[in-house]
């Protein structure tokens, strides 16, 4: 709720490589993740349940992540996603073109410096 | 993941999931001071639409789940349901090609396919060694002598050697007698072929010697229709031809070997200096012998064999084949003919299916733009309508199956006897059940991928401007193209049953020497056991005849020893002329008779005279030859026959000519007229020739009105002997082309089908072409065309489809129809007026089908179409 007009709407595969991001660290439920992304975003970023899980049900079945039934520290029963080895692969790749592609936007906002490429 | 049952559990889950989320949602917010009740309130809005959640979740569980599959198949049932005439068309068109395909395929697997009921039945072969100038294709035999000396000898390829024949029997001791087809068999068949007996035991080697050899083992069949089925029939006796048999067992039902028996005597084959009989042997390999090892064993020691070491190697064939080519290798090639013959049909049937769903696809290129446009891809557009075709093709898969299931039993009882082997195993099993359904699917698919891709290529922003109405001209080119396949197709099978139409109609034609119509036949054969002499089988034979005279209506009656045109065994012979040396081999018919056949025939007598009372034992012996035979001996008209002596060759029996009669065809129409010698019933010694016989009669009245006459006559003369196949001689004709008749029948039917199948097709694309250029033939007409021109107009669209279509199907049909060599009399396979017969007909329906949809042209009114724009 809070931010207004500053919360940002995620692009379908920039949600996915948050989601992979976010579960390097260590395994996580669902709404475990969607108040990681709004805390490490400063609340710019808002997720949607109606595009997490999708989103996690999707990479679930592209077995980049895998799940589990688990308990949370406060003994509610969750189902837990953890980061597979493709998935840990994928992320190494995803971030490559990610930190690429924001230098790149990072030229065009600023022309003097230099041309960057794709 | 994709099954119905692991969904349901993967729902469960994913209910738990979300509502573990919400519980964590309002945990925090209470932790954060909220009052439950908001606390639960907030975190709901904040996560949404539970439901929608978690569907859009599930959507991410594959493409191809069960969901969306029934979602596709609803949808598309749907879509079916709002166009009932569309479904009933495509339905009933696609059933009635896939109903024809399964009948066929259920023959073809039943009696070509499927393994044969014996333990390890690909291990059973069948040894025969014959003639080279027999040719490959001879019923396959090995003779008595042969087999004997052959199970004498130890082999490494052959862990057993049997043998049987056919044979018949008569059952007396019951309340009527019945002529039985049964059969004799060497004690090791049934081990051979791997079967027990479902009673009792199977044979043992000592009851193969004379004197133990009067035991029975009984069909399952005749033991429960004529013995009443009970197990204490072991041990009982029949009477067969008139000696007791005891019953040492009952085989399993599903044990018909030889096809047909209804019983099995054990087979003592005695190598006797005089015998001469050619038997089917059955071995089993020894593990590990393939065919070729075993033929080159068999060929190396039947040239060490007694009875065949003296022949010269290469003018003998020594052959090892499956047993399976024994039963079936007659049936193969037109089975196989059909079935291709019956596939052109569905071919023609999804083509006719394909242009439905095309003209259908373009009507809705409204509704399938509205689709594209909200965001459904090209792929799941698509998808829809693929199902929507598979759907239709699975309905008329079934229907199909069922349609099937009639036409099997159609099928097997219009078939001659014998022409469909394997009856028995002809059901619908699993492999059916799975070609008819992979069948419909691919011909639902087959169908659909076309119209779905030539229908979705089309940009949606187009698609929406239409508004719903038929675009001319849109897929024009591939509907086009699906009708000159589909006549092309029709050209090719009508050219097939054209010929073998015309094909029967010349063996019809055929005169075979004898007046047919009005004779009437039955036969009759005298068991050994009661007619041991030749006078008593005489006798017999002549009081039948003498009896026979004397019923009201019956003009003339005779004895022949073998019916023109019938089955069994003719004997055949070479002749010896007194006084000539050195002859050339020439074999003849040899045929005994009374007094009195030529006459009931019909059959022409040239020159002398007809054998008559005059003719005994104690007058001079006579003989008659046939016109062909005189001629040949005594040129040029083969009058000087007459009071020469003919015997056969190193016999000292001989016969003075005393007349010359007509040849007339004895086996078949096709295989023209044999020359034959005839010999008198009174001046005959030898029991086989005359113990078998036929009598033929002359009289206006049928073979139904006479049986009960005949079958007191025969009775009273003697009860054991039963007249069997009282007919008339047309049916004896009829029967001899049989095969013909009804390979020919259903070629035509099937012909016929996709005649009218291709008909359809071609007034489907004129009919569109009329209502999608009504506004151009208004155009026409309000430009001052008269009638004929717009009949033109529609003329030259069917034309253009038929020229095409019949220069294919000509050309695809002198490439095929050398399949039919073999059925063919009289007709070479790419017969010139058959060609041009059934362009005729092609075109003719071609024109029939544009028959409607041209008066639909000339009634446009120029008004309303042009207002309609």
């Amino acid at each position: 709720m809070a931010g207004g007009q500053s919360r940002i709407e995620l692009l379908q595969g920039t949600l996915d490589f948050i989601i992979l991001q976010t579960l390097r660290w260590e395994p996580q439920h669902g709404f475990g993740l969607a108040q990681m992304i709004r805390a490490h975003s400063s609340n710019t970023l808002q997720v949607d349940t109606g595009s997490l899980y999708p989103a996690l049900h999707r990479l679930e079945r592209a077995k980049l992540i895998d799940a589990k039934w688990g308990r949370s520290d406060k003994g509610q029963r969750v189902r837990v996603y953890r980061l597979t080895a493709a998935g840990r692969k994928r992320l190494v790749a995803e971030r490559t073109k990610w930190e690429r592609m924001t230098q790149a936007i990072a030229g065009i906002l600023n022309p003097p410096i230099a041309e960057g490429e794709s | 993941m994709r099954w119905p049952w692991r969904r349901r559990a993967r729902e469960r889950e994913l209910t738990d999931e979300l509502q573990a989320h919400l519980e964590m949602a309002v945990a925090q917010r209470v932790a954060r001071g909220e009052s439950p009740e908001m606390a639960r309130e907030n975190a709901l809005r904040e996560f949404g639409n539970v439901t929608h959640v978690a569907e859009v979740t599930r959507e991410m569980w594959g493409g191809a789940s069960w969901d969306a599959f029934v979602r596709d198949v609803r949808y598309a049932a749907r879509g079916l349901r709002r166009s009932p005439a569309f479904t009933a068309v495509a339905v009933a068109t696609l059933a009635l090609g896939i109903g024809a395909n399964t009948a066929m395929f259920t023959v073809v697997n039943g009696a070509l396919l499927k393994p044969l009921p014996f333990a390890q039945p690909d291990r059973l072969v069948i040894l025969s060694h014959w003639p080279a100038e027999i040719g490959p294709n001879g019923r396959p035999g090995l003779s008595d002598h042969t087999f004997a000396e052959l199970r004498a000898t130890p082999s490494r390829a052959f862990a057993s050697l049997a043998s049987f024949s056919g044979n018949q029997m008569t059952l007396t001791g019951v309340e009527d007698p019945e002529r039985l087809r049964t059969a004799q068999a060497s004690a090791n068949l049934m081990t051979t072929l791997g079967v027990a007996a479902a009673i009792g035991r199977t044979f043992t080697a000592a009851e193969e010697e004379v004197g133990n050899d009067h035991v029975v083992l009984l069909s399952d069949q005749f033991w429960r229709e004529r013995l009443g089925g009970a197990r204490s029939v072991l041990r009982t006796s029949i009477v067969l031809d008139g000696v007791a048999y005891t019953v040492i067992g009952v085989m399993p039902p599903t044990f018909d070997f030889p096809h047909g028996a209804a019983l099995w005597t054990p087979l003592s084959a005695r190598p006797e200096p005089n015998n001469f009989v050619l038997r089917p042997v059955i071995a089993r390999l020894s593990p590990g012998t393939s065919v070729e090892a075993a033929r080159r064993e068999l060929e190396a020691t039947l040239a060490r064999l007694p009875s065949t070491a003296d022949e010269k190697s290469g003018t003998q064939i020594t052959a090892v084949r499956p047993l399976v080519d024994l039963l079936v290798a007659g049936a193969r090639p037109s089975l196989w003919i059909f079935s291709g013959a019956v596939s052109f049909v569905l071919l023609i049937a999804c083509a006719n299916v394909a242009n439905l769903l095309l003209i259908r696809a373009s009507t809705r290129g409204h509704e399938i733009g509205v689709r594209a446009a909200l965001g459904a891809g090209r792929a799941r557009i698509i998808c829809h309508l693929v199902t929507e075709s598979a759907l239709v093709a699975c309905i008329g898969g079934v229907a199909g199956l069922v349609l099937s299931m009639w036409g099997v039993r159609v099928l097997l009882a219009s078939a001659p006897e014998g022409r469909i082997p394997r009856g028995q195993d002809i059901t619908v099993d699993w492999r059916v059940l799975g070609a008819t359904f992979g069948v419909a699917l691919v011909a639902g698919l087959a169908c659909g991928i076309f119209p779905a891709l030539a229908s979705t290529r089309r940009d949606p922003r187009e698609a929406l401007a239409t508004s719903g109405r038929a675009v001319a001209g849109s897929h024009d080119r591939l509907r086009r193209v699906f009708v000159v396949a589909q006549l092309a197709l029709a050209i090719v099978l009508s050219t097939g049953a054209g010929l073998l139409l015309k094909s029967f109609t010349r063996m019809r034609a055929v005169d075979p020497g004898f007046r047919a119509s009005g004779i009437v036949t039955f036969g009759a054969s005298l068991p050994r056991a009661a007619f041991p002499n030749a006078v008593d089988v005489r006798t017999f034979d002549a009081s039948v005849v003498d009896r026979l005279r004397q019923i009201p209506g019956v003009e003339s009656a005779a004895m022949v020893n073998w019916i023109p045109l019938g089955r069994g065994g003719l004997v055949r012979g070479d002749l010896h002329i007194d006084g000539v040396t050195g002859m050339p081999r020439s074999l003849v018919d040899k045929l005994v008779i009374a007094p009195g056949y030529f006459s009931t025939m019909g059959i022409k007598l040239f020159a002398g005279r007809d054998f008559d009372s005059r003719d005994n034992g104690s007058s001079l012996p006579v003989t008659i030859v046939t016109r062909s035979v005189a001629r040949k001996l005594w040129p040029p008209d083969g009058l000087g026959a007459i009071g020469h002596r003919l015997t056969k060759d190193g016999d000292d029996d001989w016969n003075t000519i005393v007349g010359i009669v007509d040849d007339i065809v004895q086996q078949g129409v096709t295989e023209g007229r044999d020359g034959a010698q005839y010999f008198p019933l009174a001046q005959t010694e030898m029991v086989p020739f005359i113990n078998n016989v036929n009598f033929v009669m002359r009289s206006p009245r049928t073979a139904g009105d006479l049986a009960p006459s005949i079958r007191a006559i025969v009775h009273e003369l003697n009860a054991v002997v039963p007249a069997r196949n009282i007919r008339s001689m047309d049916d004896v004709v009829a029967a001899s082309i049989g095969d013909s008749r009804f390979e020919t029948r259903l070629l035509v039917i099937f012909a016929a089908l996709a005649l009218l199948l291709a008909a359809v097709g071609t007034y489907g694309v004129l009919s569109y072409d009329v209502a999608a250029r009504t506004h151009e033939l208004g155009v026409r007409v309000a430009l001052g065309a008269v009638s004929h021109d717009v009949v033109r107009v529609v003329v030259r669209r069917t034309l253009a489809l038929v020229i095409p279509g019949l220069a294919l199907g000509l050309i695809g049909a002198l490439a095929v129809t050398r399949v039919l060599q073999k059925s063919l009399f009289e007709v070479t396979p790419t017969d010139p007026a058959t060609l041009v017969a059934v362009s005729g007909v092609l075109l003719l329906v071609a024109l029939i089908a544009g028959f409607a949809p041209t008066r639909r042209a000339i009634r446009v009114d120029p008004m309303t179409a042009l207002r309609s724009e």
